[in-house]
């Protein structure tokens, strides 16, 4: 059984490989893509225009924005998530600031009212932020929440201050945030490239060709399966290499630490690989002919990528229960868990037996509609 | 393949798609090393038998068997001896034509030098050597139905079904996979064909069936199709002389069917009229006058299906 189906992956390896176009669909868009969205961010943090009206222009108020225009300026620990991340921009009065932010010049504007002191800063600080850029507004209120807390002299968490037994290398960034997403898009898209090759088996005639000798339809399946893992393995690969290039590093202290980060990264992208193959199966099975498969499975990756985490977390809570019917959104929980904060593959089981499950039902099941519908 | 008295059987075999009837009870049996044809119009029922006949659609109703092996429940016995020419170009199109063929003969599991010798016989044979490692999508339409021909022989299957293996091939091109068939026929392989050609059905097949509709309506060698049912050779006679005697003679014989005059000419339709030219010649001139150029038209299988059905096969 092994050889035949080996011989016909091969085969279904070669048909896609010299056709240029649908290579450049499967594997180059996933690497444009990537080179696009490494050098959108690449600039390691990002930084926040926040427009302020000081109102109260004493020391303690100016000490403030100070501390918030250069948190680095505060006495922390080495490894204390507080980053120079807002640049403070004067205004003259609320309406001026008011003014700036409804033109998008500033995400957030703060008020600060005659009288501050960091005691007083709940009475005295007005904060309004723009809540749909969601890295900048959680940045903003994090930020001025946690120096007010420290100049008010607040016991901050005990967490905070913890030193780490294993000192985190890599920080948490939007670049790395997003390599995670193109590559569980770049493993999606094999939904669309399973569906499309089947569907053309079937509609040209080539599948009953193959079904006329001696051939089994486990063979088949078999070979279809383990060529879109070799386009999956491809992709991974070519995802990584160029996010690398453009200065994604994975978790992990040591060198060793971070290959066996990676090589954990693409066990969950194989397992994400299989579920999708059963959906396109599935897809396939269903749709009348190639460009209606096609169609189909865009139906289904578009929803995979807005809901599951691929680019941004879905914030409402009936959205994200839905999310859970999509591999993607397991597979983006491990692989953010593995490569952005470096847990190890078997603590991120919850999530990968999941996803296993998933993949390995979605793909009998894809299976059983196939060989109900086709033959 | 079994021991058994026939290469294809068929009982009442049907097909049913909703309240179509695409395959009507129809029986027929096919001997080892025959030529068997189906002839008919688009339409008909031709690739839904040999769809049935290679396990890739399931009877309605009815009974065939392949190789002695009962197309339902022995599938996997009928797919090792036999190979199919699709009527659509089933081909790789980003495959060169050799690893085309290379595919069928592994899911085969042709030994790889067997398969290798095999392809490249094949490839040189059919026209295609020079092409073999060119990818298909650079073939033409003709490349491309050889090429299928080619997949279906590879793995010298015993039983052949051939679906229209000609169709869109150009006379020069026809001509050579005739001779083709021809040569399997002589190699005692046996072959289904299917082919709305009546001049290929005449010409390469030992026993022909004309189907209608889903039914077989006819079924003999092609010879005794046209004697049974047609028209009848067409012999066309420039004639000096009286026409009318002529005519009146002729018409006496018992295997002329009509006898006129058309233009100055004699025209004769008689059952197996040019085999009994002679007759007809001499038959004419003995009313006085002679005879001129001649015009012999063979009765076809197409006269025999507008014979059966009324209707014109294209």
């Amino acid at each position: 059984m092994m050889a035949t189906a080996v011989d016909l992956a091969v085969k279904n390896l070669k048909t896609i490989f010299r056709d240029r176009v649908y290579l450049f669909f499967l594997i180059g868009m996933p690497i444009f893509m990537m080179l696009l969205i490494g050098l959108a961010f690449r600039g390691g943090t990002a930084t926040y225009n926040v427009g302020y009206v000081n109102y109260d222009g004493g020391p303690s108020s100016r000490y403030f924005i100070n501390i918030l225009d250069n948190a680095s300026a505060l006495p922390l620990p080495p490894n204390a998530p507080l980053k120079d991340v807002l640049t403070m921009i004067q205004f003259n009065n609320t309406d001026s600031l008011e003014n700036a932010f409804r033109q998008g010049n500033i995400v957030a504007g703060l008020i600060m009212d005659e009288g501050y002191s960091p005691a007083t800063a709940n009475e005295t600080v007005t904060l309004f932020v723009d809540e749909s850029t969601i890295s900048a507004s959680i940045a903003v209120k994090s930020t001025v929440a946690t120096i007010s807390s420290i100049l008010a002299g607040d016991p901050l968490p005990k967490e905070y201050w913890k030193q780490l037994d294993k000192p985190i290398s890599v920080e948490f960034n939007t670049l790395n945030f997003m390599v995670v997403g193109t590559l569980t898009y770049a493993v999606s898209i094999i939904v669309f490239s399973a569906t499309a090759s089947i569907a053309r088996e079937r509609d040209k005639g080539l599948f009953s060709r193959l079904r006329t000798t001696p051939m089994s339809i486990k063979d088949f399946f078999a070979g279809g399966l383990m060529s879109q893992l070799v386009i999956s393995l491809v992709q991974t690969i070519s995802v990584f290499a160029v996010s690398y290039l453009i200065g994604f590093r994975p978790m992990g202290v040591t060198g060793m630490d971070k290959a066996v980060n990676m090589m954990a990264a693409f066990v969950v992208a194989m397992i994400l690989s299989v579920a999708c193959v059963g959906l396109g199966l599935a897809i396939a099975a269903f749709a009348k002919n190639e460009d209606q498969a096609v169609g189909i499975s865009w139906f289904v990756i578009i929803p995979m990528m807005f809901l599951s985490g691929t680019w941004f977390e879905p914030q409402d809570p009936t959205m994200k229960t839905i999310s859970w019917a999509f591999p993607t959104t397991y597979a983006n929980k491990a692989i953010r868990a593995i490569l952005v904060r470096g847990t190890p593959l078997l603590d991120t089981s919850n999530y990968l037996v999941s996803l296993a499950v998933y993949a390995v039902i979605i793909f009998i099941v894809g299976v059983a509609i196939f060989r109900k519908k086709t033959m | 393949m079994k021991q058994t008295q026939y290469a294809i059987e068929a009982v009442d075999l049907t097909r049913k798609f909703g309240d179509l009837v695409a395959v009507d009870h129809i029986n027929f049996k096919v001997e080892e090393g025959e030529l068997w044809g189906l002839l008919g119009p688009n339409g008909a029922g031709k690739t839904t038998i040999v769809r049935m006949l290679c396990c890739l659609l399931a009877p309605t109703e009815g009974m065939a068997k392949v190789g002695g092996c009962d197309v339902q429940k022995e599938a996997g016995g009928i797919r090792k001896l036999i190979g199919i020419c699709p009527q659509e170009t089933t081909v790789y199109e980003r495959l060169t034509g050799r690893e085309n063929v290379n595919l069928i003969g592994k899911m085969h599991k042709m030994p790889k030098a067997e398969l290798k010798k095999k392809t490249d016989e094949l490839l040189e044979k059919i026209g295609l050597a020079e092409r073999a490692d060119d990818q298909v999508i650079t073939y033409s339409g003709g490349m491309k139905r050889r090429l299928d021909l080619i997949m279906a022989l590879v793995h010298d299957p015993p039983i052949q079904f051939l679906d229209e293996p000609t169709l869109g091939l150009d006379p020069a091109v026809r001509r050579a996979v005739w001779d083709f068939i021809l040569e399997l026929k002589e190699r005692k392989k046996t072959l289904i064909m299917t082919t709305h050609y009546m001049e290929e059905a005449d010409e390469l097949c030992d026993r022909v069936a004309i189907i209608d509709y889903g039914k077989i309506i006819a079924e003999d060698t092609p010879t005794k199709l046209k004697e049974k049912a047609g028209r009848g050779d067409i012999i066309e006679m420039e004639f000096t002389g009286s026409a009318e005697a002529a005519i009146k003679r002729l018409r006496k014989l018992k295997f002329v069917k009509t006898a006129d005059a058309v233009g100055g000419r004699l025209v004769v339709v008689a059952e197996a009229g040019i085999c009994r030219l002679g007759e007809i010649i001499s038959t004419a001139t003995k009313a006085g006058g002679t005879i001129g150029t001649i015009h012999p038209q063979e009765n076809t299988l197409e006269d025999v299906f507008l014979h059966l059905t009324g209707r014109r096969l294209r």
